[in-house]
């Protein structure tokens, strides 16, 4: 079973030496040449902190080298480490892991790094005791507290019948359990913890949820009481017998190792007698009927490449008695974000750029209340747009006396021989963390943009000025843009003023196909037919996200293609059109992008210069 | 003042020693806490032995067990003196405290040491019969611990007997560490090659397991669970007495003894021949499976790896449950990855449109690795159900519409697939797929580009324009990307002949003399002569009918699953490897694990061999060679490698198989028979379509296997692909 067992920082330090080497094979039968014992035993941890700790990019929780396998678990920057050479049964091995760091827990407060340097001796003495040779022995912390203590103690001091009692005990059939408990009051205190684990995709279907819950207990009775324990009357446990369609149904249930399961599996009735203090009883998972307390529903736009609008509603959706407490809504921003703008009526909100998220804190929502946040992100325009992975909203907050999955306790009952009364209290706790997830839905962060650009004439006698003809392009400008998500540019040919270049981004060419065929387009070409015509237009594969904002002139070249751009009517010189002209001589260009026009029967290869310096033949929109 | 005085000693230890031997009590356990200190952080101080030892005999709890602790670790680099703490470890087992008994014993099997070992076996005796269980079950392992070291000591002490006469006592634990200590022993003898009958499971014994298993403790319980395991039932009715037994315990909050019971049951239910009684078993078992997902990641990934291999074997164990194992934004890689591969095996109609946009959200993530798997996962599905297939071809049309390199040349690898399985049926996107003919640099991607344009040449009008990029830089090119070309360009001749000789003359003209692998060279020269000799035969065997791809239900062989099944949450089922690959003393080859696969016999006949093989390496190689590991190592995959390398093992055995065959029959008979038609007869040993060139051939660890051997429908096919 497990060999070894080490403990690491992020360095690879904290132990050299296995905490426990338990077993023979890690030391002996490893090189043929012999090697000093403690030169052998350190270079195991050698290879471990290479391949792991040092090693950024670690696939697996285990890896085995020849025939050594190592186990590891993170936790606060430690590495808690098994090794086995032979075929071990990982699930124990991992529950052991965890274990030793839960019983670490419970005798240090918490597992980090000062605490095992201060505890080395104690930790020495508790993996003695839970593990043996390998195989784990008993690892309950209420038990193993009555006789490991970080006190030391003198064996001339305990009787020896104090320490016999303390083994039987140890090994009994109720190991959890001491047989001298001994309370005045006798109380018993049942808390009903349901973690809620939503993803919600960014259309607001429901993708996925469910309730994992935990029933905890702490039990302070006299003696050893033997107890029975009640959930709803319409409790369904097994999913394939259901009852009514309001019945709180479980999917699967798990008990403390103190419920005796061969009475659950005949009749359903959970019983037990309880470990002293505090336990998890049991744990249950249900899919069905889910309550989910809160509704989130998020807005995201993008305007241009420079701003993301976001409005964010949270809705409860529980009876207006109870309410939920310490709301935290985080929503998470581009990379290249540089400020956000909040509004918010209640709560507070701020932007963190070290996580590229907002984060909303609302101490309280009232049940039957909802909550608005808007806000808006300023980008930076980044010439090399960084893959963002678009992490999804998530919702942390808590609602006292709700279950979600509907459970209620009916009763405890708790009988003993000397017959004493008890009391008991019940409370419901419904949260979640880090699990209540809503998808939003961006463009596609992978998606490159294309590039479209168009020659539009003006109608004599109409010029750019023209009031008209400015609130038509206002008008122009504010629509394309929103559904688009990109931001035009006009440009005027220098030597012809009647000549407007409109070059602007789209997701893909049916994006605009689709725009072109709407009713807002429709009614916008109505507008247009009395004051221009579109002289040429063409798609191309240049990513317009890439395109600085601040550009004051382009250029645009087609070179190639033999077939002609018929049916639109495309008048375009071929070989070269110089929107504004003689730039080229004048200035070196800022930004150039180069690629494939996209309409039908066009090879053309074109290019679009940018220049940022130098006059300007940009021609600003009003109302945008 | 004396003139006299011995040279400075100075340092740390020489400050402990005096410690150790001060006359204050706290004093010297303080200098012990720090010996220990420096011990753990690898500080020699193996000097202090005698001075530690000192401090042995006390009635400190504490400070005992730090004595023991040190002596753990020095004893064997000081044997000569360990005898010294000999009469204390003795008078210890005496001792009226049952916690300092039981100290002694569980130190004493952990000393190693030659010495010690001769006088451990009284007080061992005499623990084993004590009165209290902690020193009864720690004696229990004890004697575990003094077979590893030497064997003839527990068996002329009759400690064997003993232990199995200990299965009966009436405390849970010491029968849990007793079953534990068997076990182990029971391995130990089988590895070292000794016929066993140190723990032979009887149905009293049997019985006596079943009463304590609802006993003991949770470790107890897998202890326990897994000699469960290794019973072999005598009849139907006692397999299903052991499953109701046992199906209680899926109940349990620790995951292991979960899937130890579900262990249990998946073997004894072999056995059982009832339908209903195991299919109410399974319904059991299923919602346990999908609980352990809310366990730590670490254990999931256990669980997810394991459930793969259930379903594997019962499809329809989680049928309504793919939502569950949708990814979290969250969740560690290798726990997505892990679950993608369950989301495919649980695809079907019903939830096809859900599991796609699934797929869609993954394939917009960050993670490359990821990203691909999610892709191909998109392929499986539309290879796995027909009726999805457009919406998938759809999804990847999307994705390639996004333009990132490696999406790109991934979803082409899959669409390769796609149209091997649905021939003539999506050639709308051949264009889509031809204009990002520039994008690839991947060799994969480039040959399966390639191949489909061989594969469609007659319905693509410039398929001459495009191959001849690729003849341009043939010698460039990897040959996996030279040799689809060379096929390729065969094709197209074939299908269009006038207009295309120049190229095929061309191709075949650099590929003869100008490239410098065999295998692209072998297969142009046979190219040439068969299209000198009777292009009739060619176009027989370039154009043959290619037979159909499904996804293999399974990713092992049949009895290697079986095993796997056997062996649930342990390392082998993780790795979905027999354990001889990675444990033992000798390493076991590829072609082990090759015999192993093709083994029509059961599982156990297979095991066995396994275990002679292990035997037979036991000199070959040494283990946990960490400084000069890396020579040998090139088939056996290691490390990170060993997971993530799995995938590309059937492929590669399935390569090793190919080759094994012998090419130069087969290839005399095709040139020795004068119509080539369909030699139908010949059995070529190997049955193994990715080899083929004509097929989806790049010869990659693609996931995909022909459904039947193709021996029949196109061994021609077959037999070239071996060059």
């Amino acid at each position: 079973m497990i060999s070894a067992f080490f403990i690491f920082n992020q360095k690879g330090e904290v132990s050299r030496l296995p905490f426990a080497s338990l077993t023979s094979d890690i030391a002996t039968q490893s090189s043929p040449v012999p090697l000093p014992l403690s030169s052998r035993r350190r270079s195991i941890a050698d290879v471990f902190r290479i391949q792991v700790v040092s090693n950024s990019d670690v696939r697996s929780p285990i890896i085995t080298l020849g025939s050594t396998s190592f186990f590891h678990v993170r936790v606060n920057n430690l590495y808690v480490v098994a090794v086995t050479k032979c075929n071990a049964n990982a699930a124990l091995v991992f529950e052991f892991c965890y274990r030793f760091i839960s019983i670490a827990k419970s005798y240090f407060g918490k597992v980090d790094e000062e605490a095992i340097k201060n505890n080395f001796v104690l930790i020495y003495e508790l993996i003695d005791e839970i593990n043996d040779f390998g195989y784990p022995q008993n690892s309950e912390a209420d038990t193993l507290k009555t006789y490991i203590t970080t006190e030391s103690v003198m064996s001339t001091n305990i009787a020896p019948e104090e320490s016999s009692r303390i083994t039987v005990q140890a090994t009994g059939a109720t190991s959890w359990r001491r047989g001298d408990v001994k309370y005045k009051k006798n109380e018993a205190f049942v808390d009903v913890v349901e973690t809620v684990n939503l993803s919600m995709s960014a259309k607001g279907t429901t993708l996925r949820a469910d309730v994992d819950g935990h029933i905890m207990m702490r039990a302070y009775l006299t003696g050893t009481p033997e107890c029975k324990f009640g959930l709803n009357d319409k409790l369904v446990i097994d999913k394939n017998d259901r009852g009514a369609s309001d019945a709180v149904e479980l999917d699967d249930c798990r008990f403390h190792q103190c419920v005796r399961l061969t009475e659950f599996d005949t009749d359903r009735t959970i019983s037990f007698i309880p470990p002293d203090g505090e336990f998890e009883l049991m744990r249950y998972r249900s899919t069905s009927n889910v309550k989910l307390p809160l509704k989130v529903i998020p807005s995201v736009t993008e305007v241009g490449t420079t701003q993301v609008q976001y409005v964010v509603t949270v809705k409860t959706n529980f009876n207006n008695k109870l309410s939920a407490t310490n709301v935290v809504v985080r929503i998470p921003t581009p990379l290249n974000t540089t400020t956000v703008d909040c509004k918010v009526i209640s709560g507070k909100a701020k932007y963190v750029p070290a996580e590229n998220v907002v984060v909303w804190k609302l101490q309280r929502i009232q049940g039957g209340q909802e909550v608005t946040l808007s806000a808006t992100a300023a980008l930076t325009s980044t010439t090399n747009r960084q893959v963002w992975a678009r992490p999804p909203i998530d919702v942390d907050f808590q609602v006292l006396m709700f279950t979600a999955s509907g459970l209620i306790v009916r009763f405890l009952k708790v009988f003993e021989k000397s017959g004493y009364q008890s009391i008991k209290w019940v409370r419901y706790l419904t949260k979640a963390s880090g699990s209540y997830q809503i998808r939003t839905s961006y463009p596609h962060p992978l998606a490159m943009t294309i590039t479209e650009l168009a020659t539009l004439e003006l109608v004599h006698p109409y010029t750019w000025d023209t009031p008209s003809i400015r609130a038509f392009f206002a008008r122009l400008a504010t629509e394309q843009a929103a559904c688009s998500g990109h931001q035009l540019f006009f440009f005027r040919r220098a030597q012809s003023e009647r000549k407007i270049f409109l070059v602007s981004g789209w997701a893909s060419l049916e994006a605009h196909r689709e725009w072109i065929a709407g009713d807002k387009n429709q009614e916008l070409l109505r507008m247009a037919d009395a004051l221009l015509t579109v002289a040429g237009l063409v798609h191309m594969d240049i990513d317009f996200g890439a395109m600085p904002g601040d550009t004051k002139r382009i250029a645009w070249f087609a070179v190639g293609g033999n077939k002609t751009d018929e049916g639109a009517g495309i008048v375009w010189n071929r070989t070269r059109n110089v929107p504004s002209d003689g730039v080229e001589a004048r200035a070196r260009w800022d930004w150039a992008g180069e690629g494939k026009s996209l309409d039908e029967g066009g090879t053309l290869n074109c290019c679009i210069r940018a220049y940022t310096q130098g006059d300007t033949d940009r021609l600003t929109v009003a109302g945008v | 003042m004396s003139g006299f005085r011995a040279p400075p000693r100075k340092g740390e230890n020489f400050e402990l020693s005096a410690d150790l031997n001060s006359e204050y009590r706290e004093k010297r356990k303080d200098a012990i806490k720090k010996v220990i200190a420096n011990m753990t952080v690898q500080k020699d101080v193996s000097g202090l032995f005698p001075d530690v030892l000192k401090n042995m005999q006390t009635d400190d709890l504490e400070q005992k067990k730090l004595v023991y602790l040190y002596l753990m670790n020095y004893a064997k680099t000081q044997p000569e003196l360990v005898i010294l703490a000999v009469n204390t470890f003795v008078k210890d087992t005496d001792d009226p405290n049952p916690l300092v008994r039981a100290l002694a014993i569980r130190t004493m099997g952990c000393l190693r040491a030659e010495k010690i070992i001769d006088y451990l076996c009284d007080p061992l005796q005499k623990c084993l019969r004590d009165d209290n269980p902690y020193v009864r079950k720690t004696a229990a392992l004890c004697v575990a611990k003094l077979y590893d070291l030497k064997p003839e000591l527990v068996l002329e002490n009759g400690f064997l007997e003993t232990l199995q006469e200990m299965i009966a006592d009436s405390n849970p634990m010491v029968v849990a560490n007793t079953v534990a200590a068997l076990s182990d022993i029971h391995t130990a003898a089988t590895a070292a090659g000794t016929s066993s009958d140190a723990f032979q499971i009887t149905s009293v014994i049997l019985n006596k397991l079943l009463v304590a298993l609802n006993e003991c403790s949770e470790w107890g319980r897998v202890a326990i669970l897994n000699a469960l395991a290794r019973y072999e039932t005598v009849d139907e009715k006692e397999s299903e007495h052991i499953c109701e037994r046992v199906v209680p315990q899926f109940q349990h909050a620790n995951a292991s003894v979960v899937l130890a019971a579900v262990k249990v049951v998946m073997i004894h239910m072999r056995h059982v021949h009832s339908e209903n009684l195991t299919k109410q078993f399974l319904r059991k078992m299923a919602p346990p499976l999908v609980t352990l997902l809310s366990n730590p990641p670490e254990v999931q990934w256990v669980a997810l790896r394991n459930i793969n291999l259930l379903l594997q074997k019962r499809p329809e164990l989680l049928s309504n449950e793919m939502r569950v194992f949708f990814c979290k934004y969250n969740d560690p890689l290798f726990v997505k990855v892990e679950k993608l591969d369950i989301m495919v095996r649980l695809a079907g109609e019903n939830n096809v449109d859900a599991l796609l946009s699934e797929l869609k959200e993954y394939a917009s993530e960050v993670d490359v690795d990821f990203v691909r798997k999610s892709i191909k996962a998109i392929g499986q599905t539309a290879i796995k159900i027909d009726v999805a297939a457009e919406r998938c071809v759809n999804v990847l049309l999307e994705l390639i519409g996004t333009r990132v390199s490696y999406v790109v040349q991934e979803a082409v690898v899959v669409m390769k697939d796609i149209f091997r399985k649905y021939p003539a049926t999506y050639e709308g996107v051949i264009p889509t797929l031809c204009a990002n003919l520039d994008e690839l640099d991947e060799p994969e991607a480039k040959a399966s580009l390639i191949w489909i344009i061989g594969e469609y040449a007659n319905k693509i009008d410039n398929a001459d324009e495009l191959l001849s990029i690729f003849v341009d830089t043939f010698t460039e090119e990897s040959y996996p990307v030279q040799l689809q070309t060379l096929t390729a360009v065969v094709k197209l001749f074939l299908q269009k002949p006038d207009g295309s000789q120049g190229l095929v003359q061309r191709v075949l003209n650099t590929a003869t003399k100008d490239c410098d692998s065999p295998d692209v060279r072998d297969r142009a020269y046979i190219y040439w002569r068969l299209l000198s000799t009777d292009p009739g035969a060619a176009k027989a065997v370039v154009l043959s009918h290619r037979p159909p791809i499904t996804l293999p239900r399974t990713t092992v062989s049949q009895p290697l699953l079986e095993e796997l099944l056997g062996e649930i949450s342990s390392l082998a089922s993780v790795y979905h490897k027999p354990a001889e690959t990675f444990v033992g003393r000798g390493r076991v080859g590829i072609d082990t694990v090759q015999r192993k696969d093709l083994e029509p016999a059961d599982e156990r006949s297979a095991a066995q061999k396994a275990l002679q093989t292990v035997a037979a390496g036991q000199q070959s190689e040494n283990l946990l060679d960490f400084a000069d590991d890396g020579a040998g190592d090139g088939q056996q995959p290691s490390g990170l490698a060993a997971t993530t390398v799995l995938a590309s093992t059937p492929a590669a055995v399935n390569i090793l198989s190919g080759t094994s065959s012998n090419p130069l029959d087969d290839l005399v008979s095709i040139f020795g028979s004068a119509s080539m038609t369909v030699p139908s007869t010949q059995p070529p040993t190997s049955a193994t379509p990715l080899v083929g060139f004509g097929f989806a051939a790049p010869a990659t660890p693609s996931v995909l296997q022909a459904a039947s051997p193709p021996v029949q429908q196109a061994p021609q096919d077959d037999l070239l692909g071996l060059f």
